[in-house]
């Protein structure tokens, strides 16, 4: 295994229980950079390489994490799920998901880690709106808005941000949370289920950059419309 | 008579994938099997078809027939969906366990061509 160069012995020790797991999907551009900044707080990043088919899951390697490989591309839900058992089969105490565009902040996804570490709680959720964002169009946050809306509807839970890629699970929450939906709606869906099982949850500020280049591969409006007729139909199924 | 019998056909094999969709999805299996079988019914006594349609409070044979078909498609359709569903479920535990056992073997990279 190839090592960061840049590792900080102090911070990554205090990590040593701290799993982050990476969904990525053609990310090529900006994994390298984002493995990078993660390694520099955490020993284990996981990159669960979501069959892009092209140097990502290279690129994520050479930064440092350790690489997991689907096939063929399933969805970010079913990327973070692999990441995730993987995680937990090799003693994860924390898991932390974070996202693969550069978006997130690692010093976030520490404190994530650091309030399920403490016990106090099982899950912690990092949210935009209680912390700040940088370039959200108006668009975005009104969809944003919405899923809250229905989050709130369907789970009787009030969030402030039901929607974030960044969150950390202590090793007990992420086993009992199984995520089935493989692409975008595992959101709502591991959301549901902590409230389902009475997990202790929280929700943190977190900081979501919005570049240009996030932004172009983030949720389309269209998208959630995709999410909530597959919610339902999952419904009728069981 | 040629219309009647393609249709009967038609309608027989779908009365058949109704009978073995109710296996795994009994109400949409079923609701197959009965619309199917109700549909051969104005195919060859067209003048009862009005009759029958005005029981259901439809004004016209051929309107209860746009129906049944409209009603078959739509729950084809949606068992079709399910089992998608399924086999995507099924396809992503595949997918999983090849990832896992590559990542034990210390081999992800080796899936690059």
């Amino acid at each position: 295994m190839e090592q960061a160069q840049e590792l900080d012995p102090a911070a990554t020790a205090a990590s040593a229980g701290v799993w982050v797991v990476v969904p990525d999907y053609r990310e090529a551009a900006v994994i390298g950079e984002v493995v990078a900044g993660l390694r520099q707080r955490f020993e284990h990043v996981i990159v669960v390489d979501d069959g892009s088919g092209d140097e990502t899951g290279e690129r994520a390697r050479q930064a440092g994490a350790r690489l997991m490989r689907h096939a063929v591309n399933l969805g970010q839900g079913a990327a973070l799920q692999t990441g995730i058992l993987q995680a937990l089969r090799l003693g994860a105490e924390v898991i932390v998901t974070f996202d693969a565009d550069g978006q997130h902040r690692p010093e976030d996804a520490w404190r994530l880690a650091e309030e399920v570490l403490s016990g106090r709680v099982d899950v912690a959720l990092g949210s935009r709106f209680l912390g700040s964002t940088v370039g959200m169009p108006r668009s975005r946050r009104w969809l944003l808005k919405a899923a809250i809306g229905l989050t709130w509807l369907l789970h009787g839970a009030r969030l402030t941000d039901a929607h974030n890629g960044l969150r950390a699970l202590s090793a007990e929450a992420a086993r009992r949370i199984r995520i089935r939906h493989n692409g975008m709606a595992h959101a709502t869906e591991i959301v549901h289920q902590v409230f389902q099982f009475g997990l202790r949850v929280v929700e943190l500020p977190v900081v979501i950059v919005y570049s240009s280049y996030s932004l172009a591969k983030g949720q389309k409006m269209s998208n959630s419309f995709a999410i909530l007729a597959d919610l339902l139909v999952r419904r009728l199924d069981r | 008579m040629i219309v009647q019998l393609i249709l009967s056909a038609l309608f027989a094999l779908l009365f058949a994938a109704g009978m073995l969709l109710a296996r795994r999805h009994r109400v949409i299996g079923a609701a197959l099997a009965l619309a199917s079988a109700a549909a051969v019914l104005p195919v060859w006594l067209p003048q009862w078809a009005t009759r029958f349609a005005n029981l259901f409070g439809v004004g016209r044979g051929t309107d209860l027939l746009l129906y049944l078909w409209f009603t078959i498609s739509v729950l084809l359709i949606l068992a079709l969906y399910l089992r998608l569903m399924r086999l995507q479920d099924q396809l992503t535990e595949l997918v999983r366990q090849v990832a896992v056992r590559d990542f034990e073997q210390g081999l992800p990279g080796e899936a690059r061509r």
